[in-house]
């Protein structure tokens, strides 16, 4: 339970990408034969991606993942000011020494007031980013990004940027009608290819590429694409299981575990959320215990975000949202997906009570 | 490697992935996320010894330690990593680079932007041959030099920069040697520790491995550090963040693996099949010329000028043959090649050259069936040329003054 972390891959994905890496491949760059039949199956997949956001072809650049598609557009252009969601994810929150601080609200999502008052104080400054983290790969919380647009396009030079890595396959999402300038998209984060992302950018925004070289991907991105693993994404987003049900069994999840813990709290629980995610306090109970007990039970959760696992340290973005210590460090992410079934989370449930009990009775 | 009669003579724009390397790749892919979640640990720890596996594997080909090895998305990003990311981290020392006339557009483009950015940059001619001269790079050493970035092997004409004698120079004046190795690992010996190399770039598919990935070497005795260019995370020992591909990582290895044990074999198999077409073409065709080192070259490039005939009628002429006339980064662009500008190649006969490129999975068939072609064409092409004819009666085309309409 997991599926934040890490999807497990689709078949229709992996039907694709079998299918690709059977073929003799040429550098989509070649301009003979070998070459073009390439560039017609990356073309081919670019408009499928595009059309899975309602975005136009041209605005979509093949990165190598999530993290590249953030740091590239962080790094990549002269921004004078970033504004940044305080719960970013690591890959945009340390692309960058220099950046200024949003505010979140206890349920994780962004001051409008606050972001409000620090755009009339920096529009001025130049080039604005702002770059927000929805929805959001710890807590689940979805930014209202209406809002956030309509506020920053008040202004010229005022840009919004979405990291929607965990958004694909779960919330609906249209780059063209919420007006977004750039957006962050992540492939195995939906059950396809891990190495394969991309960064969808409107016009106004000219990037330098990070990656300078051959000029592939209209001079935003150099490196020969990988088409493998692009045919490999396509297949998935042609075969995007419904996963909405998963909100009612999250629902459910969080009302047992709350009627067997009343003092817990549903990090974000005030706020819009997707539907496969529940983070989680299990009162007095730390969350490396709580880890690794459900470990030992079968059940994959994390207590972050995946990156920094190994070392459990206390979660940022919680602490973001909620200041005492005692939240962050007894927060559990509870994240499902495409395989999981009502009854897992029936079974997670029973144990996660089990264990809090169990601790209960130790004391 | 051929389809609906055409024929793939291209290897150095990328190699198609050996059916062998895919094979260990398929298991990555499934397998190790498929099953039900309670293994999902166990699967982690399974893709972990897996990557490991390659890292040994790629550390190998070139003599260095797992540890030195760092993933990337290919050598694109290498290059860009290792240089700017060297360069970043020891600004406040030293601020001159030294780089070549002839390197591939994303250490060129790398360095261009260091220069826009406060750094000296010394762009190396190279000799007719294409080949570094020593004495002019220890020349354009200075104090404040911090690194040379020299290619080992040429991607468009195929040359084998002198790596042992420069990796010596570099060490022995203090400033870190980067190779840009996409073209040469798994082609020809390369030894990290014989050749004082510091920084290393490598390329999954110009070694019949997958696209999108690609490796960095980065020197622990005497440690090189550098910046990274992607955060995150923090993998990658915090040289490069994001999540790594399993089976793009295996890709990779096993593709080493296989270079490593099978190079002796193969070199001397593509060097037959290079020599047959040379042979071939030089018997039938008159002033066709090999550009770069005749010796010292990886045989599997044969980048060829034929005068006097018109450069985009050839391509036209040999559209069965899968051939380019330069990098294909560029290749949409009519452009003449700057590689060959740099050795001094005059307009005319770069805007007539190929590079045909003989793999792994070239035939004789393939390469018996392309000097037909190319000797038809070419011989056809002249023909119809009054420039030929010209040159043929003994005219100097160059003492004609052409007059203006």
């Amino acid at each position: 339970m997991d599926y934040n972390a890490t999807a497990p891959p689709l078949p229709a994905y992996l039907e694709g990408i079998s299918h690709t890496m059977q073929m003799a491949l040429g550098n989509s760059s070649s301009v003979h034969h070998w070459g073009q039949n390439t560039r017609r199956l990356l073309e081919r997949a670019r408009k499928t991606l595009a059309e899975s956001i309602e975005a136009h072809p041209d605005h979509v650049v093949f990165t190598s993942g999530g993290t590249e598609g953030n740091n590239h557009l962080l790094r990549g252009a002269p921004w004078h000011v970033v504004l940044m969601d305080p719960t970013a994810h690591d890959s945009a929150f340390k692309a960058l020494e220099k950046g200024e601080m949003l505010k979140v609200s206890e349920s994780g999502v962004i001051d409008l007031a606050h972001l409000e008052k620090k755009l009339s104080t920096c529009a001025d400054q130049g080039l604005v980013l702002i770059s927000v983290n929805s929805p959001n790969n710890e807590t689940g919380v979805i930014q209202p990004l209406e809002d956030i647009v309509r506020l920053a396009h008040a202004y010229d030079h005022v840009f919004v940027h979405v990291d929607a890595s965990q958004a694909l396959g779960k919330v609906p999402l249209s780059f063209s009608k919420l007006a977004i300038d750039a957006m962050t998209l992540c492939a195995h984060k939906m059950g396809g290819p891990q190495g394969i992302g991309a960064l969808v950018l409107r016009e106004t925004i000219s990037l330098q590429s990070l990656m300078r070289g051959g000029g592939q991907e209209k001079s935003r991105r150099s490196g020969t694409e990988n088409i493998m693993a692009i045919c490999g994404w396509q297949a998935a987003l042609e075969n995007m299981p419904d996963l909405q049900h998963l909100r009612k069994w999250h629902d459910h999840l969080e009302t047992v575990l709350r009627t067997a813990a009343p003092e817990s709290v549903v990090v974000g629980g005030q706020a819009p959320r997707v539907c496969n995610t529940t983070n989680i306090t299990m009162p007095g109970v730390p969350n490396h215990t709580q880890v690794m007990s459900l470990d030992l039970a079968g059940f994959a959760v994390s207590a972050g975000s995946a990156c920094s696992s190994g070392k459990v340290s206390i979660s940022r973005v919680i602490k973001a949202m909620i200041p005492q210590d005692y939240v962050a460090e007894t927060a559990l992410r509870i994240s499902s997906g495409w395989q999981t079934t009502q009854s897992d989370l029936d079974h997670f449930s029973k144990a996660w009570i089990q264990l809090f009990n169990q601790t209960r009775q130790n004391k | 490697m051929s389809e609906n009669n055409h024929i793939y003579l291209d290897y150095q724009s990328t190699t198609p992935c050996d059916p062998r390397v895919t094979e260990k790749m398929m298991p990555f892919l499934s397998e190790i996320f498929g099953n039900a979640h309670s293994r999902t640990h166990y699967h982690g720890w399974q893709a972990e010894q897996a990557i490991e596996k390659a890292r040994k594997q790629v550390a190998n080909i070139i003599n260095a330690s797992p540890k030195e090895i760092i993933f990337t998305s290919g050598a694109t990003e290498s290059n860009n990593l290792a240089i700017k990311g060297v360069a970043e981290f020891y600004r406040d020392k030293k601020t001159h680079i030294i780089t070549c006339k002839t390197e591939h557009k994303c250490v060129l483009e790398s360095c261009r932007w260091l220069e826009r950015n406060g750094f000296d940059i010394t762009y190396l001619d190279v000799e007719p041959n294409g080949l570094v001269n020593l004495e002019t790079l220890n020349k354009a050493i200075r104090e404040e030099t911090l690194m040379v970035s020299v290619m080992a092997v040429n991607n468009e004409i195929g040359v084998i920069q002198p790596l042992k004698e420069i990796g010596a120079l570099c060490r022995k004046r203090g400033v870190f040697f980067h190779t840009d190795a996409a073209q040469a690992v798994g082609k020809t010996p390369i030894d990290v520790e014989e050749m004082n190399i510091d920084l290393l770039s490598i390329s999954g598919h110009k070694l019949y491995g997958p696209k999108g990935i690609g490796a960095l070497y980065v020197r622990r005795k005497p440690r090189v550090r550098l910046v990274s260019q992607i955060s995150g995370g923090g993998q990658e020992r915090g040289m490069r963040s994001g999540t790594l591909s399993a089976f793009l990582c295996v890709g990779l290895g096993e593709a080493c693996e296989i270079a490593q044990k099978e190079m002796a074999v193969e070199s001397a198999q593509i060097q037959k099949l290079s020599d047959r077409l040379y042979q071939k073409l030089k018997e039938s065709l008159p002033q066709i010329y090999l550009n770069g080192d005749p010796i010292m070259r990886y045989p599997g490039n044969l980048n060829i000028s034929f005068a006097h005939v018109e450069g985009e009628g050839l391509m036209m002429g040999i559209k069965n043959l899968s051939v380019s006339s330069g990098s294909a980064c560029t290749s949409a662009s009519l452009e003449p090649s700057y590689v060959l500008k740099a050795l001094g190649v005059e307009e005319e006969l770069a805007h007539t050259s190929l590079r045909i490129g003989i793999g792994r999975f070239t035939t004789q068939e393939e390469v018996d069936q392309a000097a037909e072609d190319i000797i038809a064409a070419v011989t056809h092409l002249r023909e119809m040329s009054p420039l030929w004819e010209m040159a043929q009666a003994g005219v100097d085309l160059k003492s004609i003054q052409w007059s203006g309409h």
